[in-house]
């Protein structure tokens, strides 16, 4: 079981690996979706919604077979891991757009009105007064996600990505020890997904008394 | 012209694949929803120590990726003495899985009736279970679809990865026709619409339903709000 | 900006939501230091007509200048006229300050950082200068103490003694009040409207959609009655209060001393 321990960690180290990857692509794509979806122009905002719909309207599986498969015809190469990144944060990024989105939406429009009678740039409004509102906002949903985009990574043992779902099923496969080894795979998702609530309670905090709440 | 060739030879397959995901879907989705009402019973009226195993049931259920649970079920069903076969164990998984969310759900919907449907109806003389079924879950249902659909839809996509234990739903059969033909991303974009368009009309669906339920509501102005 | 040119001048401004004409044609003027205050019932178009005076929501007609400047709009070569350039228009909007019915401060940030962003962000000031600026308005506004809270920490009466320093910290050239104490606690009034009669004092130009008519009274060098979209008398207090000329103004002042009547007659003297 000694060797089996080892498998186990580095697969955990993956999964962190895997998640933090996935995370920024998420990051990184919802707010470039959110923004379509906020900006009004039509040529932004149909392809925006298309794209959720998709998202959620399918598989994660089958979305990532769709990028593992379709990496190599734009000429990206097939990497598991980078597959499993990309379409994991894709997916999720569908989620983070909404989430955005709903919290953007429902600062209240009056300090829009405020901003404008002052004279304030576009630009300096949403740095100073929307973001930091509707991201503080955002937080208990995006928490969430995070925790969701976690408990998705395991679907990268699909296309053979030794993170922890997959070295488990290796050792299962020389030990039969199923029992014991998925307990401690669940054990290792629980204490990650703990984790990111706790961190995220730290931020939630240190955000409330920078604004006085 | 996109190639249709590897879908049309293999159509038989994939649609036998595509049904058993729309059965799979539908059990698991019955035998979830019995266990989410009986966890939201167990909850709400049973004593103290079966309230705290219900949580901590539900607590660990929302933790765990639900392949991981998956793979559980697949390996350890079968050392309880049961050889239930791949499908069996995918059901069970399923149904626990979502059986816990849902009862979640149901008690969301449940707690935002006010306190005083129940003394209203109570002093009125009527008996719980009247009151349960003829007062309290007609105002509950109209609440619960927008989060119940969201579990559905999860659920059927969730079917999925039951190829992973190799049940020969639609994205195992998609597989075994890629295998055959060499042409994954025709297949996987075809399996792909499918579910996109099922998930759509579930949704479409829910919002029918939805509109039902709440029709009491859009008939009382004070209640638009 | 010649000596003798109104601080504010709007001509046949008319707005339209939709199917509903909710400004019928406006015309007002108004001189450099004069207090006015717009009354009226609700619905009249009192906020609407507010809110084009400073293009916040531009009219579906008319025309609005800012001492001798166009605003919002730019004259065409061929003499017709086409909305202004966004930034440009931004520009101006720091010579017209407003305060909101519903305060409008930004949740996130102290009062003194509320007033402290225009002046940094539009007017460029340093961050050491624009606090001065800041600290000077909030004491003016009786709230020096109370700088470092946030909106959620004040009372309704001083977050928009908030809101009326960080217009002020732009050194507009005239203030625009959107029912300023509509919003507040019958007790928070009060001090509100201690801060807007001191400005009036000091010749600060002001437009005031009120229902207010105590303040009006008090502070106002000329009332403007609005119903149903027009302006239906305008006047010194005296006139519109005491001897209105226009039967709609009669009933809406006869209508507003009688709801105060009952409570005068039963605190009179015996």
């Amino acid at each position: 079981m000694g060797e089996g321990l080892n498998e186990l960690a580095a697969g955990l180290l993956a999964t962190i690996l895997l998640t933090i990857c996935a995370a920024a692509v998420s990051a990184a794509a919802g707010i470039l979706v959110a923004t379509a979806r906020l900006s009004g122009r039509k040529l932004l905002g149909i392809p925006a919604r298309i794209y959720v719909s998709f998202m959620r309207g399918t598989p994660v599986l089958v979305q990532l077979f769709l990028v593992y498969f379709g990496l190599p015809a734009l000429g990206l190469g097939g990497h598991p891991f980078a597959a499993a990144s990309i379409a994991i944060g894709l997916n999720s990024a569908a989620y983070v757009a909404e989430i955005l989105r709903g919290a953007i939406l429902a600062v209240s429009p009056g300090q829009r009105e405020a901003a404008e009678a002052i004279g304030l740039p576009p630009a300096r409004f949403w740095r100073r007064v929307l973001l930091p509102q509707a991201l503080i906002a955002a937080l208990p949903a995006l928490t969430n996600e995070a925790t969701l985009l976690l408990k998705t990574t395991p679907l990268a043992s699909a296309v053979a990505v030794t993170e922890l779902t997959f070295s488990g099923q290796m050792i299962i496969a020389r030990t039969y020890q199923a029992g014991r080894v998925l307990a401690l795979v669940s054990l290792g998702y629980l204490i990650l997904s703990f984790a990111i609530t706790r961190a995220s309670a730290l931020l939630e905090h240190r955000l409330a008394l920078k604004s006085g709440t | 012209m996109i190639d249709l060739t590897p879908i049309t030879d293999h159509w038989s397959d994939l649609v036998a694949g595509f049904q058993m995901t729309l059965q799979l879907s539908a059990l698991a989705w019955g035998l979830a929803c019995l266990t989410g009402i009986g966890l939201t019973a167990l909850r709400a009226g049973g004593p103290a120590s079966v309230q705290l195993i219900v949580a901590a049931y539900v607590d660990v259920m929302r933790g765990m990726p639900s392949l991981v649970l998956i793979l559980a079920c697949f390996y350890l069903l079968p050392e309880t003495g049961l050889y239930l076969g791949s499908v069996a164990s995918g059901l069970a998984a399923l149904s626990l899985y979502y059986g816990a969310y849902m009862s979640e759900a149901m008690r969301g919907a449940l707690a935002v009736i006010p306190a005083g449907q129940w003394e209203a109806a109570t002093s009125t003389g009527l008996r719980p279970a009247t009151i349960l079924w003829r007062v309290i879950l007609p105002q509950a249902i109209g609440p619960m679809i927008p989060s119940l659909t969201g579990l559905t839809i999860g659920l059927f996509k969730e079917t999925a990865l039951l190829s992973v234990i190799s049940v020969p739903e639609f994205v195992f059969q998609a597989k075994e026709a890629i295998s055959d033909s060499y042409a994954p991303f025709q297949i996987y974009a075809f399996i792909a619409l499918v579910y996109w368009g099922t998930s759509a009309a579930i949704a479409y669906g829910a919002g029918m339903m939805e509109r039902r339920f709440n029709r009491y509501r859009a008939a009382q102005p004070a209640l638009r709000a | 900006m010649t000596e003798s040119s109104p601080a504010l001048r709007a001509e046949g401004i008319v707005k339209i939501f939709g199917a509903r004409e909710v400004l019928g044609g406006i015309d007002l003027s108004v001189g450099r230091g004069e207090v006015v205050c717009i009354v009226g019932p609700s619905g009249s178009g009192k906020s609407t007509l507010l809110r084009c005076l400073n293009w916040l929501s531009p009219p579906s007609a008319g025309a609005v200048w800012v001492g001798d400047t166009l605003l919002g709009q730019v004259r065409r070569p061929d003499g017709g006229l086409g909305p202004m350039p966004k930034r440009t228009l931004r520009q101006q909007r720091s010579r017209i300050g407003m305060v909101f019915q519903h305060f409008n401060l930004w949740p996130h940030m102290t009062a003194l950082e509320n007033v402290m962003e225009g002046p940094r962000a539009v007017h460029g000031l340093k961050a050491a200068a624009a606090r001065d600026l800041a600290m000077s308005t909030l004491t003016r506004v009786g709230l020096a103490e109370r700088v470092t809270h946030y909106p959620g920490q004040l009372s309704g009466g001083q977050q928009q003694r908030v809101a009326i320093a960080r217009a002020l910290a732009m050194q507009p050239e005239l203030l625009l009040f959107d029912e300023p104490t509509s919003a507040l606690d019958p007790e928070l009034v009060g001090e509100v409207l201690d801060v807007m009669a001191d400005l009036a004092l000091r010749h600060t130009t002001m437009i005031v959609v009120t229902h207010e008519l105590g303040f009006a009274a008090a502070a106002a060098d000329r009332i403007v009655m609005m119903d149903a979209g027009l302006i239906v008398e305008a006047g010194p207090p005296r006139q519109i209060l005491a001897a209105p000329t226009n039967v709609r103004t009669r009933d809406f002042v006869s209508r507003y001393l009688s709801r105060n009547a009952a409570l005068t007659a039963l605190t009179a003297a015996p």
